[in-house]
């Protein structure tokens, strides 16, 4: 049997049993003196109340069942204890405290470097921060103050030696903390000069550590340099392949289709005959080409390296690559082999190739060894000779024609003027069935080989400034023979008057 | 978040992380439609969301206090006279801006979240 009183709560009367009521009335009493809210209390105790009579009203507690100790339990369990309301309202409580010191003592502002804006090392960040404006305008700032004499470069330099890093969120809400007026500032610094005198000892002490940690910093900020002088490097490299390549590139396809498709109005007139015999055979505009991807593929792989620089990645691929050097192989083998016969082709029909233009000459020609090319710079007059052996030709047999001068069989010039070659030539010489000009003037032979006759091809012969006292009947076999140049021998009227008789009147005989 | 003992308290880190923002979803939940505290507190723990009840009150009346909610008296059939929460301007104003806030710190901590799983 229990004591049993009336009461309200929430405007609802209830029946609640006298220890019900004792430890409703703690409960209330609790949450009381845990809000600290002032003029509230009032309200959250009737709002808290309302929800207990409705609480109870829902477990059919009235006047008429009593409301009991375990009831009144289990609506505290589902309210809670009042020490958890303290844990939500002391939020309000903890902001209504630092409201009250804000207005007193406002967060301190630091000068802190930012790292989550950097560009170099966070210092324009962290000032713009500071002073509450754009990071650009400070940047701006520094850079245009590289052009005083680099006040720039040193400014920063110091800031970034003397102005540590926000890494703490406080830090860096610090950075931007609030307004700090010119007062603050200098009361700041009035304290810090105080400090100093007392600390001076444990400064000393602190030193060491800030060497340290300068120390450190200085060498990050070396690394740093580096880092931006590398970066700096790569653009710079990448940006100057790119440029090469696409220049080569666009000169070297440019070149190639005004070559295969244009009319040849903008090649030198020098180089047009030769260019047109090139091209009137398949295998000269393969040469062409071959000689175009052989020069073009470099420039590419340089492009494509240019550009991963600056983008940081790798563009060209392994299988990329390996395709590339692959053409770039097959192009080289091709140009080689082709072009050495388009040289010789246009070397045997069209003459001497000469290439000049203001800076250096360029001239083509065949030699007794096989083609030679003579590079001339006009600046600095040098002459540099490449003489290409025949044996780019390998397929070709050669024939010795006089002792240690050997030429192809199907060669149709020979030239031996000036070597200072005495007694006759070879026999061999009659195996050069493609023969039309023949020079041995300006030397001393004495003797042709009866050989000679077989020459069918035979147009020049150039005999001149000899030692030749009679030549071979054999001559006479020449059908093809336009010119025989006989100067400077010691052949006698007769035997002149004789060999003009066996030539015919179509060969002009110069003496 | 550690205890006296010096143990970490997990519970107690996820209770602390539901009061902290228990405002934004009352707020939401009076941005939806004027209701009262009991219907508030049904739907917080539905969602989950509450601890203990008992937070509720002082919180909705530092909203009021702060102008964000306002209430309106309405009888009711059953018992006393209940208050019928609902936005202010501020109110919604704030809402909208703690709704952006909360979006971004959603998406930056699901980001870890999504790294740390990893």
């Amino acid at each position: 049997m229990k004591t049993v009183i009336n009461i309200t709560i929430g405007g609802l009367v209830f029946a609640i049993e006298q220890d019900a009521y004792d430890s409703l009335e703690k409960y209330i009493k609790e949450i009381k003196q845990t809000l600290v809210e002032g003029d509230d209390v009032n309200e959250i105790v009737s709002d808290i109340e309302t929800a207990i009579a409705e609480k109870l009203s829902e477990r059919g507690r009235s006047e008429r069942i009593a409301v009991t100790e375990d009831d009144i339990n289990k609506v505290i369990l589902e309210m809670g204890a009042p020490i958890d309301f303290k844990e939500a309202g002391g939020v309000e409580g903890e902001s209504a405290q630092s409201e009250t010191e804000d207005k007193k003592d406002e967060i301190k502002k630091r000068l802190y470097r930012d790292t989550d804006d950097v560009v170099i090392a966070g210092v324009a960040s962290g000032i713009a921060k500071y002073f509450d404006i754009d990071p650009a305008i400070v940047r701006i700032i520094f850079v245009a103050a590289l052009f005083f004499n680099g006040i720039g470069i040193i400014a920063y330099l110091i800031f970034w030696l003397a102005v540590p890093v926000a890494k703490t969120t406080t830090e860096k809400y610090a950075m931007s903390g609030d307004k700090v007026t010119l007062k603050e500032i200098t009361e700041r610094v009035k304290k810090n000069i105080n400090d100093i005198d007392k600390e001076d000892l444990e400064k000393a002490r602190g030193l060491w550590n800030s060497l340290l940690s300068g120390l450190k910093r200085i060498f990050s900020l070396i690394g740093i340099c580096i880092k931006v002088l590398f970066s700096i490097l790569r653009y710079v490299v990448g940006f100057s392949f790119l440029l090469a390549g696409s220049f080569a590139m666009a000169g070297l396809v440019s070149a190639l289709v005004i070559i295969l498709f244009v009319d040849n109005a903008s090649i030198p007139q020098s180089i047009q005959p030769a260019m047109q015999l090139v091209l009137s055979s398949p295998l000269g505009v393969i040469s062409i080409v071959s000689v175009f991807l052989t020069a073009v593929i470099p420039f590419v792989v340089l492009l494509l390296a240019g550009g991963s620089l600056i983008s940081k990645r790798i563009i060209l691929s392994v299988t990329k690559s390996i395709t590339l050097a692959a053409v770039w192989i097959v192009a080289l083998v091709l140009a080689i082999t082709t072009s050495a016969v388009q040289i010789d082709r246009v070397l045997e029909k069209v003459g001497p190739i000469n290439v000049e233009d203001n800076d250096f000459m360029i001239n083509i020609n065949r030699s007794e060894e096989g083609i030679k090319i003579d590079v001339t710079d006009k600046d600095r007059k040098q002459n540099s000779k490449i003489e290409v052996s025949e044996d780019v030709a390998p397929n070709l047999p050669k024939i010795e024609i006089y002792s240690g001068l050997s030429f192809t069989q199907n060669s149709t010039v020979i030239n031996l003027a000036r070597k200072g070659l005495e007694g006759s030539l070879k026999a061999e010489v009659g195996q050069f069935v493609a023969l039309t000009e023949l020079d041995i003037s300006n030397n001393n032979f004495t003797d042709l080989p009866a050989e000679i006759g077989q020459l069918s091809q035979l147009q020049v012969l150039n005999l001149s400034n000899n030692n030749f006292t009679g030549l071979p009947h054999e001559l006479g076999n020449l059908e093809n023979l336009q010119v025989l140049d006989l100067r400077g021998n010691n052949i006698s009227k007769f035997d002149l008057q004789i060999i003009r008789e066996k030539l015919g009147e179509e060969v002009t005989v110069v003496e | 978040m550690t205890d006296s003992d010096g143990t970490y308290n997990v519970a107690k880190v996820e209770s602390q992380m539901r009061k902290g923002f228990l405002e934004f979803p009352v707020l939401l939940i009076i941005g939806t439609k004027p209701t009262y505290a009991p219907d508030i507190l049904k739907q917080l723990k539905q969602a989950n969301l509450l601890v203990v009840e008992g937070t509720l009150y002082p919180l909705l009346s530092r909203m009021k206090r702060s102008e964000l909610v306002t209430y309106v008296w309405e009888e009711s059939k059953s018992g006393p006279p209940r208050k019928i929460y609902s936005l202010t301007k501020a109110g919604e104003n704030a809402l909208e801006l703690i709704e952006t806030a909360w979006k971004k710190l959603d998406t930056s901590v699901n980001k870890l979240i999504k790294q740390y799983e990893k």
